[in-house]
């Protein structure tokens, strides 16, 4: 136990391992958040309420209606439908046993049906409460926590087995009494236990997001009154589902951990084991989901670490294994299997640690390692400062992941807003359509198409006048009076809007000519969107900053910068190479961050009317005479130098304290109280330059 | 080439005993041996000659030049070996010494030269494709040693340059800082007496911050003849010579007895007492102790 005490210190001060898993979380986190776009968290959270949404289909609005009333029916029929389902599950297993396909009773079908039969018999009559189910769907879809969590297993995997030995010191704990058997149990211990905690923490912190974002409505109502519980045998409420499906995903990371566990202390590489490890995983991800549910290999699919982390997978879909004939439901299967897992991997594993793992020697990675090594030693051979400091950071301290990483958040960041276009009300969505058509220069034919349109809309509210003053029937004019109305009251406003804006332009010195029509709407949302702004401009920082902390503090550790300072280069230009590095990183970050605005400028038009004047949007209501081009490009600079200020922060920092650690808390720290108060006051850059022009 | 230390003084903070306290030399080429017990000043007086620490006071000139002036134009002439100590793990050693070559300001061509010569020097050559993590300790030494050479220094400074080395490694490199010593200078400070014995044009002695003997290895010897001896005593003798407080150089089984090396000004009392030859340890024993 002592032993195991000590293990648990040695992780403790490891400040890499800790800080990564609050960055793990936090990244967790993000994924949770922008895996839902804004639009439908918008829409959810209003899930009490009426709400309709409009779509950008094929260049049109598009109404799409989800009322309360609408959500209401649908689990009216559910419930009914789920009544049906366990009344007449008897009358349908006497049906299917009668043919010959079941029944034969020594059969695996003919017993799966009758397990099925008594597995939903005791379920009639149960109580079903209407509530929100948004939560517990987004929850059940979000499946990207095993990934952060695999992370910090590989993590854990090397700090517990790696790293010691990389030490050689592994060799001396191996010499004592204890440093066989124990030592293996207290570093599996270890291993477990950090696991468990960091899946605690993740799965509560994720939970938390839901709970806020969406709410899981009533908990103590029985979990099959949501519908992804429909067949779900087990009797328990929707909070109880929750907690064992956060007890299910800590029982598959003890499962993945005591894998990892195994497979380090098997493989003598690093490197190797990584890529052992992943690709038996990358394998089991495929058989999850390549696998069919109704294939006599689906034992496969579903006693497997990606199908159990799932909600739905854990607890909700009904499966039957087959064992030698004999149905075994999926749970107890899991439950048995995992456990089994755990055990012999453990076993195998505490075995191999006592047996053959105490020195690196070489192995067959190594050597196809320094075979390329061999074979790339050219690269090296180079002068330049600015290629080995890059190699030192990203290879060296492995920060390539932090870039990698960089890439994903990008790429999610862009693709979230590169779907459907959605609109909270008609008139946005109408006031698009007609920017679509009409955004640029103003043109006679641009102005004859407005006019068109225009004549459009009086020609409906004629057509309505004269509905009502015809002799239609009440169902004629219910019907006709609904789809008229609905195409003004679509088009109409967002027509008013375009039809002000161009009235607006028509009142500047020179009229129309020459002058642009601007996506005012969309132009004036993006500004005002300070939490998008600040929330792009913390993640990128907070990269920043645990990116550069690294650069100085790396030869601090080694203790290299006396000998680096007794060479010709090692000081001012070697200082130089290093800044010039932090600047190219932080561009890379600063780029990437604005990846999501730059689509959204896009989308807004703003690159077609980049000559647009501020002052000639409507209203005049900014009195600025620059254009939106220089408008633009004021707003990125000042946004880039927000970012070479956290550039310079944390090159001073690293200086300062010649500690990564301690950079990255107190820069991080930093980051987030200017985060903090940029959202406490509302004003990010673009709307402190907008409010200074108003 | 001539570099020396004007009166230097280093004191870490207002109130701490000096570390390096008033030290004048002049270096010519050749190699100089700096033996001193563990906190004597070594290590400060070392940073000092590297520039990386400024003395509190006296200034170090190389041909007349101060070095502080000199800038990248002195550490282009000098090649500093410091301890044992963490390298780049993630470099393989040819790697390392390609970034010290970029360091140092080799052009692509003469690095490309130097290195591989360098890499057969210190017997690398087939290691140089491993990664640093993978290194021995003597393979991290050489390595080391290897890069202070990359620049072909005026001026070398080591540290424990042959610690961790096998006794072969130990005398191969010992004879190559031999070699290469006509034309420079080279300081060595070491805790391995015999390193410098053989090889050394002079030793210097420090304690407490100063240099409180210098001179050629023969010369330091030669005043230590008459106060070394071997005195051949039963257990309960040595106890006795122990808590006389003797400087005891060595302690050797004869037979059923003792054989015990004293440095001392009068001959033991004890036991069968010869007078035998001093060699440098028994210099530094006598000196430090």
């Amino acid at each position: 136990m002592r032993i195991y005490g000590y293990e648990l210190i040695k992780l403790r001060k490891r400040s890499t391992l800790w800080v990564t898993a609050v960055l793990l979380v936090l990244g967790c986190l993000v994924l949770c958040f922008i895996t839902q776009p804004g639009e439908r968290l918008a829409s959810l959270q209003q899930e009490e309420e009426d709400f309709f949404h409009y779509e950008m289909v094929d260049g049109v609005p598009v109404l799409v209606i989800q009322d309360s009333e609408q959500q209401i029916q649908d689990w009216e029929a559910y419930r009914e439908s789920y009544g049906v389902f366990i009344n007449e599950m008897a009358d349908r297993v006497d049906k299917m046993s009668s043919t010959s396909l079941f029944g034969k009773q020594s059969g695996f079908a003919y017993r799966n049906l009758q397990k099925t039969q008594l597995d939903y018999a005791s379920f009639a009559g149960t109580e079903l409460r209407y509530g929100p189910e948004s939560g517990v769907r987004a929850y059940n879809d979000f499946s990207g926590g095993i990934l952060f969590t695999l992370a910090f297993l590989a993590l854990l995997m090397y700090y517990v087995l790696y790293d010691e030995r990389g030490q050689n010191l592994l060799l001396l704990l191996k010499g004592t009494r204890n440093g066989h058997g124990a030592l293996a149990a207290a570093k599996l211990g270890a291993m477990l236990s950090g696991t468990a905690l960091y899946v605690l923490v993740q799965e509560a912190a994720t939970l938390g997001y839901f709970a806020v974002a969406h709410g899981f409505g009533d908990l103590t109502r029985t979990a099959q009154s949501v519908s992804i519980f429909r067949n779900c045998v087990l009797h328990i409420t929707l909070g109880q589902a929750l907690i064992l499906t956060v007890l299910a995903r800590i029982g598959v990371a003890l499962v993945l951990a005591a894998f990892l566990y195994l497979v380090g202390t098997v493989v003598r590489s690093e490197a190797a084991a990584v890529v052992c490890a992943g690709g038996i995983l990358a394998g089991e991800f495929f058989l999850s989901v390549a696998i069919n549910a109704g294939s006599t290999l689906c034992f496969l699919k579903f006693l497997n670490p990606f199908y159990s982390w799932k909600m739905s997978g854990a607890l909700a879909e009904y499966q039957n294994i087959n064992v030698f004939g004999f149905p075994v439901g999926k749970g107890i299967a899991m439950l048995i299997v995992g456990a089994a897992a755990v055990v012999l991997f453990a076993g195998f594993g505490m075995a191999s640690f006592s047996v053959r793992y105490q020195v690196k020697t070489a192995s067959r990675f190594g050597g196809l390692m320094l075979w390329i090594r061999q074979h790339t030693a050219g690269l090296f051979h180079t002068v330049s400062l600015l290629w080995f400091e890059t190699y030192k950071l990203l290879i060296g301290q492995k920060k390539i992941l932090v870039l990698v990483l960089l890439l994903a958040w990008g790429y999610s960041e862009a693709s979230a807003v590169s779907g459907v276009q959605s609109f909270a009300r008609p008139a946005d969505a109408a006031y698009q359509y007609y920017m679509n058509r009409l955004s640029g220069p103003v043109t006679e034919e641009s102005m004859a198409w407005l006019d068109q349109e225009q004549q459009r809309m009086e020609d409906l509210h004629r057509q309505l006048q004269e509905l009502a003053e015809s002799g239609a029937t009440e169902t004629e004019m219910m019907y006709l009076s609904y789809t008229i109305g609905n195409e003004i009251n679509l088009y109409e406003e967002g027509l008013q809007r375009v039809v002000h804006q161009v009235e607006w332009m028509k009142t500047l010195p020179g009229g129309l000519s020459g002058k642009y029509l601007v996506n005012e709407t969309a132009l004036t949302n993006r500004w005002y969107d300070t939490e998008t702004d600040a929330r792009l401009w913390l993640i990128g920082s907070l990269i920043a900053v645990f990116l550069l902390s690294g650069i100085r503090t790396g030869d601090e550790k080694r203790r290299m910068t006396t000998l680096l300072a007794s060479t010709r280069n090692g000081r001012e230009r070697l200082d130089k190479m290093r800044h010039r590095l932090a600047l190219v990183l932080t561009l890379a970050v600063f780029i990437v961050s604005e990846l999501r605005i730059l689509i959204l400028y896009s989308r807004a038009g703003a690159f077609r009317v980049l000559g647009q004047k501020l002052c000639w949007f409507s209203g005049g209501i900014y009195g600025a005479g620059i254009s939106i081009g220089v408008l633009l490009l004021v707003i990125f600079l000042l946004k880039g130098l927000s970012f070479l200020a956290v550039c310079l922060g944390t090159e001073t920092l690293t200086k300062a304290t010649k500690n990564a650690t301690v950079t990255l808390l107190i820069g991080g720290g930093i980051v987030i109280a200017v985060y903090i108060v940029v959202l406490a006051f509302h004003t990010d850059i673009t709307a402190a330059v907008l409010n200074l022009l108003y | 080439m001539e570099l020396q230390l004007q009166n230097i003084t280093k004191r870490y903070s207002k109130g701490a005993a000096l570390a390096v306290d008033g030290i004048s030399y002049t270096f010519t080429p050749g190699v100089y041996g700096l033996l001193g017990p563990n906190g004597a000043g070594k290590s400060t007086l070392m940073n000092i000659m590297t520039d990386n620490l400024p003395p509190t006071s006296g200034k170090i000139t190389l041909d007349g030049v101060e070095i502080g002036k000199m800038g990248p134009k002195y550490r282009s002439a000098l090649g500093y070996m410091p301890q044992q100590q963490g390298l780049y793990d993630e470099f393989t050693g040819e790697q390392f010494l390609w970034y010290m070559a970029a360091l140092k300001g080799l052009p692509r061509a003469a690095a490309k030269k130097v290195i591989e010569d360098t890499l057969q020097t210190v017997n690398l050559d087939k290691d140089r494709h491993k990664k640093l993590k993978g290194y021995s300790g003597g393979m991290k030494q050489r390595i080391l040693i290897a890069q202070a050479l990359l620049n072909d220094p005026g001026i070398l400074i080591m540290d424990e340059p042959t610690a961790g080395l096998d006794p072969k490694e130990r005398i191969r490199i010992r004879s190559f800082i031999s070699e290469i010593s006509k034309d420079k200078i080279v300081l060595i400070a070491t805790h391995v007496v015999s390193d410098v014995e053989f090889i050394s044009k002079e030793i210097l002695v420090m304690n407490g911050g100063k240099i409180i003997r210098d001179g050629t290895p023969q010369a330091l010897i030669q005043d230590m003849e008459g106060k070394v001896f071997e005195t051949v005593v039963t257990e309960e003798e040595h106890q006795a010579l122990v808590a006389s407080g003797i400087k005891i150089a060595g302690i050797a089984l004869a037979g059923d007895k003792l054989c015990v090396r004293v440095v001392t000004d009068t001959p033991p009392t004890l036991g069968e007492v010869s007078q035998v030859r001093p060699n440098l340890e028994d210099v530094y024993l006598w000196l430090v102790e």
